[in-house]
């Protein structure tokens, strides 16, 4: 499983990945904005995204909306501070799978990626 | 014979040399060469059963020639040639050129020792072992550091062997058969230490010193040196058990794989070995002399001495002024440790401690050093992990109570507080279990208990785990100290147990961890 960390603050991608380690998983790769993932998106091809909202250069909802153009499949989990409900809604039309409110407990986040991974399993 | 005509059967002589292989025709002075030509010369050998085929029918021209230039003169000349045994080759074995070239430094090494020529101040130089270089990089030589052995490893090869053939017969000028010598195959040569492989390369099948003499090649796993371990026979190091019947000399060494037996008195020499050492006299270490043993070790005495010992340490005499560090026991209950500083981890009995003069004599028991340090360590990595853990836990506080709705930055950097307490705490947990299994070592493997037969004198300090333990005054008769099941130390004097404070001043000292466990700690080990 290759999981794809999109944060521009080095530290919640540590706490992410820490907590993916604990869940069993190793091939991570980071990207520090959407720009960046979108470059890395192709190289890597991830089985999952966990994306951060507010990032500089491209927003998380803006390469949300880029990437689901060519890949409908691919799980996205949001991981933002953006806790208000029109963000989740907006976030959800724009296609994430999930979404983590920040901060967030290393149980927390490791539900919903499990969550995540099993209704897109179904799904497909 | 017709008349006038020479008589051959007077005139010529047939002479074969001892094998008979080669027949020599004489022919006396003629006065006159009518009827000798080729075919009467011929005719004469064939009449001397000389067989045909071996005479040469141009030698056989010649002589007539010769003859018949100078008819008055006297002639000689081999004329019939038989065929020579060829004998069979003998199995020989060739010394490898780097196997010879130690063998020929040795031995004239051994050599200029027997004639006298020998200048232990300037020896000759023996060729650095290629994992033992003794050339240093200002190419002077260290001679202490030399072995006057050729020692191989396992696997070396050390000469090739000929092949033996049976030779082929031959046959004198008569046609007798002259028997070819067989070639020996010189069996007894190698011993079951070298393997021969097909093509004749010999291969040493042990590690050991080689012996390379005519009519003897082997490999042998044990080192006997009858005499002293000094300029003669150089350091030794050797894969295997070494025995020395004389002294080991000052700053030699004698490093083995297997066990070391030495029958006369060590001095301030290096002793190494992996498995077990015995001094049959003993070690005058003169405060550098050195001993390492993998096992135990059995002395005579010791004296100056400074050592480690991974097994028991037995004593027969004294232990004076020696720094000696045992991970077993030490038996010496007939000897008497003066001086110096006896560490053994799982105690042991002891004739004496001290002496009347009043000698410092420090003896550390139930410690085992290394473990221990890892244990400290541990500990201060535990509490620096306590304080970080305890000031980023104030820092969020602080950071809460100031900020009244957070900041999406805000929020991420209270997450990453947050995330390296638990990476801390992540840390401790598995500091504690690293701790857990440390001190299952620590009490598996050490124990603090001492059986004193004779006496304890003055100045004597003993260390055990927890508590420093001084002697202002001689203790006579037998005592046994320990820590008792308190955990404080206790004696057992003249039959009678009590705590040791009565006896002694005992003061809290932290130079032997004391490892309190409960069943929780040991099962978590286990």
């Amino acid at each position: 499983m290759k999981i794809l960390l999109i944060d521009d603050s080095k530290t919640m991608r540590n706490i992410q990945k820490s907590v993916l380690k604990q869940l069993g998983y190793t091939e991570i790769e980071e990207a520090c904005d959407g720009q960046d993932a979108l470059s890395k998106i192709g190289a890597f091809n991830p089985d999952l995204c966990l994306v951060d909202w507010n990032m500089p250069v491209m927003d998380g909802l803006t390469f949300v909306t880029t990437f689901r153009q060519t890949n409908k499949t691919t799980p996205l989990i949001m991981v933002t501070t953006e806790a208000e409900k029109s963000r989740v809604i907006e976030a959800i039309k724009a296609g994430v799978n999930n979404y983590v409110v920040k901060p967030f407990t290393p149980d927390l986040l490791s539900e919903r990626i499990t969550e995540t991974l099993a209704k897109c399993a179904v799904g497909s | 014979m017709s008349q006038g005509e020479c008589d051959l059967d007077r005139q010529l002589r047939l002479q074969t040399n001892p094998s008979k292989v080669e027949g020599t025709l004489h022919v006396e002075p003629l006065e006159s060469v009518k009827g000798l030509d080729v075919d009467a010369l011929h005719a004469f050998l064939i009449g001397n059963e000389v067989l045909s085929q071996y005479i040469d029918a141009d030698d056989l021209a010649k002589l007539c020639e010769e003859v018949l230039e100078a008819p008055l003169e006297p002639h000689e000349r081999v004329v019939a040639r038989g065929e020579k045994a060829i004998n069979g080759n003998c199995v020989t074995y060739t010394l490898t050129d780097s196997i010879a070239k130690q063998v020929e430094i040795v031995k004239s090494r051994k050599n200029a020792i027997k004639e006298g020529t020998f200048d232990p101040d300037n020896p000759p130089a023996l060729e650095p072992e290629p994992d033992n270089p003794t050339a240093y990089s200002d190419e002077t030589v260290n001679h202490y550091d030399q072995m006057a052995f050729v020692i191989v490893k396992k696997g070396d090869k050390i000469a090739m062997k000929s092949k033996r053939s049976d030779g082929f017969d031959g046959s004198d000028i008569f046609g007798k058969v002259i028997p070819a010598h067989e070639g020996k195959s010189n069996e007894g040569v190698l011993d079951a230490s070298i393997h021969v492989a097909s093509d004749g390369t010999c291969t040493s099948l042990v590690s050991g010193v080689l012996t390379a003499e005519p009519g003897q090649i082997s490999v042998n796993t044990e080192l006997e040196i009858k005499e002293d371990v000094d300029f003669q026979t150089g350091r030794i190091i050797f894969p295997g058990m070494v025995t020395v019947g004389g002294a080991v000399r000052d700053q030699f060494s004698v490093c083995a794989e297997g066990d070391i037996l030495i029958r006369g008195l060590v001095e301030a020499a290096n002793l190494e070995s992996t498995m077990n050492i015995s001094l049959a006299r003993g070690m005058a270490g003169k405060d550098t002399g050195t001993i390492t043993a993998g096992q135990n070790l059995e002395a005579g005495y010791l004296e100056a001495v400074i050592a480690d010992v991974g097994g028991n340490v037995s004593v027969k005499g004294e232990i004076t002024n020696s720094k000696i560090t045992i991970k077993n026991e030490l038996h010496a209950e007939h000897a008497a440790v003066r001086g110096g500083h006896v560490q053994a981890s799982m105690g042991g009995n002891i004739g004496a401690i001290g002496s009347v003069q009043g000698v410092e004599t420090v003896i550390e028991i139930g410690s085992l050093p290394e473990v221990e340090s890892h244990v400290r360590a541990i500990d201060g990595f535990f509490e620096r992990l306590e304080s970080g853990i305890e000031s980023q836990k104030s820092k969020i506080e602080t950071y809460l109570s100031a900020i009244a709705k957070p900041t999406a930055s805000q929020i991420e950097e209270q997450m990453g507080m947050q995330f390296e307490i638990d990476e801390m705490e992540l840390r401790q947990k598995q500091l504690t279990k690293a701790k857990a299994g440390l001190l299952h070592i620590l009490s598996k493997n050490t124990h603090a208990k001492l059986d004193i037969h004779k006496a304890i004198y003055s100045k004597v300090v003993i260390y055990l785990p927890g508590y420093r333990v001084e002697f202002p005054t001689e203790l006579m008769g037998e005592s046994t100290i320990e820590l008792g099941q308190t955990g404080h130390p206790s004696i057992t004097f003249r039959g009678k147990t009590c705590a040791l404070s009565e006896h002694a001043r005992v003061m809290s000292d932290d130079r032997i961890l004391r490892v309190i466990q409960n069943e929780e700690t040991l099962s978590e080990a286990a």
